[in-house]
Order: structure tokens, then sequence, then C-alpha cells
């Protein structure tokens, strides 16, 4: 069903792109605004935390922060970034509908020597190496670019999805087309099956994984481990704790800004390469340089760890633990991700398109039919509260 | 039995009826859509249309030769104000697009025709088929039902009309060239000799949030440009600078207002120029802090 509702949209949408009758009028050329370099580069003395990073075996070293480009809405601020330092910038042809590749491409125009860029493949409706090749080249048009630095498979959620014949084939012919140089891999639940998969196929330079100071104690051993097999650690979700302490005012007492500690928290591990954030407004791209750099935020981040704690019994781990356990076939993980989305993150608009795209039976819409719900969350997630109120305001 | 709200059936009836076109048919009912259930049809493009105030909207597909034939698809948005609905038509307008004759500032892509009239944002779109003629003629036929005629919001009066490029003109609610201050912006190209350049005006509601504005937009400046220099004789607390990222840029306020005018081929003094024309249409009446333009 998510195929189908994916497939059904690209349909429509591919139609206002494409040419299917002569034109109704012509087109015209779209001006692209030149732009200078910075005078400033990243202030790196505050603290040794700015240092560049290298990302696993690979040859690429990063600025720790990284800008996920999925709510990019001016080119100019990915631009400033460059400018900043930051080096590391990710997409994926999902995101804005191919529209956040566009914008990347044209923030990055004429510095693409200067930028690492990372997006990903759907996995679905690809079945064969070809699929997934064309779907590389079509990002890349959309990009204006002829190379990203990884190819990633997105959001893979189980371990047996790690080895993708077609993907794996589709990757080995691109890079040697010159067109990608290294492969990774994506993921949001389930993550310590995942990684321990991925370590186990040899098959990749990079992991984009979920690593905040709530799912620690269960994913720093694995970022570990991973980093020790020569895998590139990218992380994303770092300010998932702030925001799952909205509600509660959890860090509101805190000396300091929660989110550039929350940046921090991440980045003191030193087994992450950058910790990637959606910043789409210079402001937030300020703050963060400035939580990454060390010249703001907090020296002493024990504080902020013993709210992260507080919260985190009730607060959702994305460990996965409750993949596959609903009867009824609720897709809950998913869900308790778009729950994050939508009340931390403020991202409805994304929140209530990944909700519809779940097929029926796998929407919180079937728990009704349950006396009592038998998921039974490691992290003390009242499971059923939540999904009926995700259904309420998401379906 | 479901009865449609009187909203919907209202906007229903902007449709072109299913007989518009001879030979052409409703495939189905139309569709009506909430802000609550806009996503169903359009996904996460609908957060977009939400941010301008999208109210309700009504769908319809034309259908001619059954399952294989031709067909097109009408989408009539309330958005609730001329202002709203001249956003979004802007903010979807492709830069490959030509303008088109229909409503206010029609527009036209290989298969699609778009346009705003009063409250309304249209959308004429060629899903199956060679038929252009028929996306036009729908076009004009729900043109024709609409209210309001074609002339731009009232909020636009406060970009100067000498120079102005026509149909350059848009409108952007939050976060506008990336800042987050930045809202509730008109702007427009304008014809400077042989340069353009892009003027901007933005609407932050109090005065004292406009001075923070300008203080924030010049300590930006002072950090990515190569400095400030101070202006005088263009409204308040103006500056100007070579913005890394947009170009040469003149900057002030006028009351709760900021004016930017930003141009890669223009220089700093025709700038100030084009800024000084926007100033005195930007006179606000000030009352209790807040000020209006009359």
């Amino acid at each position: 069903m998510a195929k189908e509702h994916s497939e059904r949209h690209l349909t429509r949408r591919d139609f206002l792109r494409q040419a299917t009758v002569g034109a109704l009028l012509g087109a015209s050329a779209a001006a692209s605004a030149s732009v200078t370099h910075d005078k400033q580069g990243a202030d790196c003395d505050a603290a040794a935390v700015c240092e560049l990073r290298r990302l696993g075996r690979t040859d690429l070293q990063v600025y720790p922060l990284g800008l996920g480009a999925g709510g990019i809405k001016e080119p100019a601020v990915a631009r400033r970034a460059l400018d900043l330092g930051v080096s590391y910038f990710d997409t994926a042809e999902g995101y804005q509908d191919g529209e956040s590749e566009v914008k990347l491409g044209e923030a990055l125009k004429g510095r693409r020597d200067d930028a690492i860029v990372a997006t990903k493949w759907g996995w679905w409706g690809k079945e064969t190496a070809d699929d997934y090749i064309a779907a590389c080249e079509a990002s890349l048009k959309r990009l204006g670019m002829d190379h990203v630095d990884i190819i990633q498979l997105h959001g893979v959620g189980r371990p047996e999805h790690v080895t993708n014949e077609a993907a794996w084939e589709a990757f080995n012919r691109l890079k040697e087309a010159g067109k990608a140089r290294f492969n990774g891999i994506s993921m949001h639940e389930n993550q310590v099956a995942v990684v321990e998969a991925v370590i186990e196929s040899g098959r990749f330079d990079q992991v984009l994984l979920v690593y905040h100071a709530m799912n620690a104690e269960q994913m720093a051993p694995m970022i570990r481990k991973a980093h020790e097999a020569g895998i590139g650690v990218v992380a994303m979700k770092g300010l998932a704790p702030v925001h799952e302490g909205k509600d509660t005012d959890a860090f509101a007492g805190l000396p300091g800004n929660p989110y550039q500690q929350a940046i921090q928290w991440v980045l003191k591990d030193e087994s992450v390469a950058t910790l990637i954030v959606n910043m789409p407004t210079f402001e937030e791209l300020a703050e963060n340089i400035a939580a990454a750099t060390g010249e703001a935020g907090h020296a002493d981040l024990s504080e902020f760890e013993e709210a992260a704690k507080r919260i985190s019994v009730g607060s959702c781990h994305m460990c996965g633990a409750c993949t596959g356990q609903c009867p009824a076939g609720v897709r809950v993980a998913d869900i308790m991700r778009y729950r994050l989305y939508h009340d931390g993150y403020g991202d409805r608009g994304r929140a209530r398109e990944l909700y519809h795209a779940l097929p029926a039976e796998a929407s919180a819409a079937a728990c009704g039919d349950c006396a009592e719900c038998r998921i039974v969350c490691p992290w003390g997630v009242p499971v059923r509260p939540r999904l009926e109120s995700m259904h309420v305001r998401l379906a | 039995m479901y009865a449609l709200p009187k909203v919907a059936v209202v906007l229903i009836a902007l449709l072109p009826k299913p007989d518009a076109l001879l030979g052409w048919e409703w495939r189905g009912e139309p569709r009506v859509y909430s802000p609550d259930t806009l996503y169903e049809y359009i996904d996460g493009s609908a957060d977009l249309y939400l941010s301008y105030g999208f109210e309700e909207a009504a769908v319809a597909d034309y259908v001619r030769g059954g399952e294989e034939g031709d067909w097109i698809t009408v989408d009539v948005y309330d958005m609730g104000a001329p202002l709203h609905a001249f956003g979004i038509c802007g903010a979807e307008k492709p830069s490959d697009c030509e303008s088109f004759p229909a409503g206010a500032q029609g527009y036209a892509t290989d298969n699609l025709i778009a346009f705003w009239q009063g409250d309304y944002y249209v959308k004429v779109m060629l899903v199956a088929g060679e038929d252009a003629d028929a996306v036009r003629a729908l076009a004009a036929e729900v043109g024709e039902g609409l209210p309001g005629g074609g002339s731009l919001p009232d909020e636009l009066k406060r970009l100067p009309e000498k120079g102005r490029v026509a149909g350059s003109e848009r409108y952007v609610k939050t976060s506008a060239l990336g800042h987050k201050f930045l809202v509730e912006v008109v702007s427009a190209d304008y014809a400077l000799g042989d340069a353009r350049a892009r003027l901007h005006i933005g609407d932050l509601a109090t005065v004292e949030k406009a001075r923070e504005g300008m203080q924030k937009l010049r300590a930006f400046e002072e950090r990515a440009s190569e400095g400030v220099n101070a202006l005088s004789g263009v409204g308040e607390d103006a500056f100007g600078a070579r913005d890394p990222y947009y170009g040469e840029m003149v900057a002030a306020r006028q009351g709760q207002f900021l004016v930017l005018a930003i141009s890669e081929e223009a220089g700093g003094a025709e700038l100030t120029a084009l800024a000084r024309r926007a100033v005195p249409l930007l006179a606000p009446a000030c009352e209790g802090g807040v000020c209006r333009i009359e």
C-alpha cells in the first residue's frame, strides 16, 4: 500500500514535470544568483570539538556539524554553512519531492569540491540494479553534480534488508563510473540489530543513525563498534531529547541553551564523525555552529545528561523493540517516529504525509480491536494512548 | 446521509460543470479537502498551503474516452484572502513557465495552467492526453465563475510601481531570505537601467519588532559581509552592505516595515534610490505602538 501510495503520487508529480504534450507555452531560463565566499571560517580555536574528523575508512574529513537538507528552504543558508566550515550535506531523493536536492545543488554550485554530499535511495519502487542506478542519476541531475560522495539506502529497519543485492550491484557500477564514491545506509529503528548486520556485511563505508542522550546506553557501544570496524558514523536526531522534553519543560531550568547542549553531547563521542541537523535559517545555523565550536553551550553537560535521563523513561528510544509485536499489524515504531516529527520537530506535514502513506491496517486505526495493548515497551512508553493520540491528529 | 458543509457546496459550484466541454465528463464526484485532509491529496506539499492560510479545496477530474483516454484535473483552493492566494501561486510558480492570460498572474507550463483570483488559487492540470485546448477552456471557465478581479492584493501597493517588473511580485509569510525575523514580506523585481534589483518589504507588525529586526540584519551583515556603511535619507537605521549570498544590499526601516533592496548587478547608489522610492509608501499610522499603512 505504501508503495502504491508513493507511485500514485509520483505519477501525478511526474506529469507536472514532464512534457506530455506539445508545450502550452515556451520555457524561460532560470536565473541563478552567483555568490561570493565568506570572509570568515569557523573559529575552531575555542574548542577541539570542531576539528575535522575522518569518516571511517574513507578519505573524507568532515566537520563535526553537518547540514540535513531535508528541510532546506533558502539555498543561501546552506551556502553560508559551507562558508562557516560545514562540509557534510545530507539529502535524499524523497525529500521535498526532489526539491531538496535541487536547492542543495544550487547552494553548492561552484564549490562542489569543498563539500561532501550524501543522498539516499528510497528502496520502494526499485527492484533491479538498473532501477537504483536510474534513481541515482536522477538525483545527480537534480543536484547538478557529476557524482555524490555517499549514496545511502534510506530507512532500513530490518537486518535482512541490509543485504540488498540490487543496490549493492548498483553501487559498484556507480562507483566504477565515478558517480558515487562510497556506500552508506540510514536507519531509524531496530538500530542495534541493523548496525550489527551492517558490520557483518562488510559492504558499507558509512551509517546514518539516530543518536542522542536518551538512546546512548544501547547505541554508544554499537557506534563504537561500527567506528572500530572502519565504518563512518553520521548521527542524526541529536536534538530529540529536547524535543521530547518540551511538554514537561524537562530542560527549562538548565543553564544555557538545551539545543546547543544536545549537539555538544553527541559531538563529545569521538566515534561520531558528524551530526547532521536541519537548519533552515541563518539563526539556527549560527546557534548550532556556536555549539559545535564551543563558543556557546555549556562546558559541563552533566545537568543536561541528567535531564535527558529523567525523561528517558516514557520516551521513545527508537529501539525497535515494538517492531512486529502488534498482533493487528500496527507499525508502532514508525508511528512513534512520526510523533517525533510532529510534536518534536514541528514538522507536521512530514508526519502526516508519512502517516497517510501507511497501509490502513498498519495505522493506529487498527488499535480499536484490542481490549488491551500487548506491546510492552522496555522504556515505559505508554504505547496505546500515544498511538490513539497520533491517529486523532494525523488521520 | 452525509451533507457537505455549506462552504464545500459553494466551492464545488465554482468548478466547471461535468458537461462544460463537449464529450467530456466527470470521473466520479468532485472531492473536497479541508486543512485536516489536504495531505491525502497533495501529501507534504499541504504544509506550504497551510502556511499560506489554506481553508478548503474542491477537486474534479474531467475525462474523455474512458480509462485510457484524456484526463484533466481542476483544483480550486480557497486560501481565505487574496494575499494568501497570491502568495501560494507565487511560491509554486516554476522558473520555467510563461505568463498566461487567466485570473491574476496566470502562468502555464507544459501541462499546467495556474492562476489566482480573489481568495482562490486555481490549477488546471493535463494528467493524460494531449488536448491543450481543453486545459485552456477549463481554465477560462473557472476564471469566469470566480469572484474577485485581476488586481493585485492591497499589500502590494507597498511596492513602488515605477520600474517594477510585471509578474515578478511575490509574498513570503515566514523566514524570508533565510532570516527568521523577516516575515510578511512582499517583493518584486525592478529594472534599474540595464540592471535588475529585487525589493523586499517586510511587515514586522510593530515598530519595536522592526527595530529589533534591523539590528539582527545589521549584525548578520557585519559578520558575513565586508562590513556595513550607514546611510542617511532613507527611512531610519539604514545601511548598505555587500551580502555574500544575495549581492549588494541597502536596508532601511520605516515604522514597522523593513525595506531591503538587493541586486547582483546594480550599485549601492541605485539601490538606495530604489529604497527611497519605497519609503514614502510606507508612511505609517501608529497607534499604541502598532502602526498600519494608510
